[in-house]
């Protein structure tokens, strides 16, 4: 579906350089911190910016050559950005009707009635919660198979986060050919969704793997100085010096917990993996 | 292009309140002035307000979104073109017909084939000035175009003030009187031909604004 | 389905899952030929990754607890195969005992004859 090959983008004081290969029926995360580069391969892969060198493509075009036709196929859901906010929903739903041939203008409805979308309300006076609640409906209304959502959740509390991910799963459920590209730093909606999760960091994937694999396989050992000197380092990715002696990252916890029972083992989520990965781990 | 011709017409929609002032303005000003001040003043208005249409797809990385949407920059340009186009067009008809609905209430006399050239000669300026606006406010942004223009009309102002100095004034005089000499046909289709070339580089500029865009 | 899953433990979520798909079957809390819930579907109830259910019920099929027919869905499979698969495990489980046994005869160590079967399997990778 998505694949992007030897990208490089320059900017004043950053540089991505990248390569991913997302296929039919994923749903794939992308994490990392502010800045690490998430929404410029978003904009990449739109095609709403050219690379430098290096291919994007998406259902196997160039991102910037994208037909009109295909883009009726890809739903979006940007993080700042959306219809004007001077619009209201009838007004929405009317302009949808007539870019999306596919547009599902029932299913609109009910959903903004579900979700208590105002309907006498312009955007500009929708609370957090509700402008990310339509832009999120935007994008899945109109069928399509590919949905790119950029922080779909930033700024929403639990409940509006689950009700989200939650029409997001259903969407996938309805047709096994849908795909997800989802770029988050809220780990936890992650881990409950993707299939698989690409941890991105200054501009550089530094980690690619399936979710849980990531929870099941990943841990961090805690051991003192005299533990860590005759620790087995075979399978231990990083180190990090800590108070108590040695804070160890590993992807098979199961060696360790057979190997040395008494070791401190702790389970590797998403959080986890970003911290150790990018050196800030406490 | 459907979807955003709904779009722009919706957000013009909006500001009824507005629309309404201004009509309201615009029929009292016809009334009371001197017929031709509305036959300039109400199809200005119709461009600067389809224009404004820009501004509000601008604000907030709005072109960013909008872009994601099953449309390309061509159609994004043609679109905006096609509504100033039609909506000055509107207004246009809309101030012709009060100018002579004015004329008959102040039972001044008037022969309307005179002043149809006259009427026919506003257009033409519009779609001048829309072909320099356009591009401009998808270069600059709103805000700064505001000042380009100024810019520009004060370099025009400068220049056609060099112009008489350079030139003198007996000079111009005679080229006018030659251009009147000039069958008034003759001089229609160079207008009509200057003015589409002009509209037309002004789409091809604006289509490059548009996909140079950094979004 | 009811499934309840332990995030916090150590175990794997996809063996949770394996295990207590697999003790419904055998407890015929799940019968002969009934479908399980898609992947997504199930995925969507229990709030995971539609890949690790995938790894789950390709591991019952494995396993001869389920059959997956493409395109169709994934069903329990009749309680006679999985009558077959855990026969050919005893039978399996049978023929180590019988070699065990005979290397115990012969005065092999437990390490010697693991390293029998680890140059074996080596032999065979």
């Amino acid at each position: 579906m998505i694949s992007l090959r030897n990208v490089v983008k320059t900017y004043n004081d950053f540089q991505l350089n990248i390569s991913m290969e997302i296929p039919k029926g994923r749903i794939t995360g992308l994490v990392g911190k502010n800045g690490a580069g998430k929404s410029t391969t978003i904009k990449l892969i739109l095609g709403l910016v050219k690379p430098d060198s290096g291919e994007a493509r998406v259902f196997g075009t160039e991102s910037c050559k994208l037909t009109v036709k295909e883009k009726e196929q890809i739903g979006v859901c940007l993080a700042e950005t959306g219809f004007s906010n001077q619009l209201n929903i009838s007004d929405i739903e009317c302009i949808l009707a007539k870019m999306y041939p596919e547009f599902e203008k029932t299913y609109f409805q009910r959903k903004c009635e579900e979700l208590k979308l105002p309907k006498d309300k312009i955007i500009k006076d929708f609370s957090t919660g509700m402008k990310a609640k339509l832009r999120v409906l935007v994008a899945m209304t109109h069928k399509a198979k590919l949905l790119i959502m950029d922080e779909p959740t930033a700024g929403l509390d639990i409940e509006a986060r689950n009700e989200i991910l939650d029409m997001l799963r259903n969407y996938l459920e309805e047709d096994e050919e849908r795909t997800i590209l989802i770029s988050s730093h809220i780990s936890s909606d992650l881990e409950n969704l993707c299939d698989d999760i690409y941890l991105i960091h200054d501009g550089k994937i530094i980690l690619h793997e399936d979710t849980d694999v990531i929870l099941d396989q990943y841990g961090i050992l805690k051991v003192n100085e005299a533990q860590y000197a005759t620790l087995d380092q075979t399978y231990i990715l990083k180190s990090q010096k800590e108070h108590y002696g040695y804070a160890c990252f590993t992807n098979e916890k199961k060696y360790y917990q057979e190997k040395y029972p008494d070791i401190v083992i702790e389970k590797g989520g998403i959080d986890e993996l970003i911290l150790m990965m990018t050196g800030g781990y406490r | 292009m459907a979807g955003l011709f709904e779009k722009d017409i919706r957000l013009l929609l909006r500001r009824k309140q507005m629309l309404v002032l201004f009509l309201a303005l615009a029929v009292v000003l016809g009334f009371t002035q001197e017929g031709t001040f509305i036959l300039g003043y109400l199809p200005f208005l119709g461009m600067i307000l389809t224009i404004s249409t820009i501004s509000y797809d601008e604000i907030d990385n709005g072109y960013t979104f909008l872009m994601t949407l099953p449309i390309d920059t061509k159609t994004y340009v043609k679109e905006k073109y096609l509504l100033c186009l039609s909506g000055t067009f509107i207004s246009w008809i809309f101030a012709v017909v009060l100018y002579f609905v004015s004329k008959y209430f102040r039972e001044s006399s008037t022969v309307i084939a005179n002043e149809i050239p006259m009427i026919i000669s506003f257009l033409p300026v519009m779609v001048l000035a829309m072909a320099i606006m356009i591009p401009t406010q998808l270069k600059f942004g709103a805000e700064k175009s505001r000042i380009v223009l100024f810019i520009i009309f004060g370099i025009t102002a400068i220049l056609s003030f060099l112009f008489e100095k350079v030139i003198g004034t007996e000079r111009i005089n005679h080229m006018l009187i030659k251009l009147e000499n000039i069958n008034d046909a003759v001089i229609g289709v160079s207008v009509v031909l200057f003015v589409i070339l002009a509209a037309a580089i002004s789409y091809v500029i604006s289509c490059k604004v548009m996909q140079n865009k950094e979004l | 389905m009811n499934i309840i899953l332990n995030h916090s433990s150590m175990i794997p979520i996809y063996e949770q899952l394996t295990d207590q798909i697999k003790s419904k079957i055998i407890q015929s809390l799940l019968k002969e030929g009934e479908a399980l819930p898609s992947v997504r579907t199930l995925a969507r109830e229990l709030r995971i990754s539609a890949l690790t259910v995938k790894k789950a019920y390709d591991r019952l099929e494995e396993e001869g607890f389920v059959t997956t027919v493409h395109g169709k869905g994934t069903y329990v499979t009749a309680s006679d195969k999985q009558l077959a698969v855990e026969a050919r495990r005893k039978a399996v489980e049978d023929a180590f005992t019988q070699a065990i046994d005979k290397a115990k005869a012969v005065g092999l160590s437990k390490e010697e004859i693991l390293e029998i079967v680890n140059i074996i399997m080596e032999d065979e990778s």
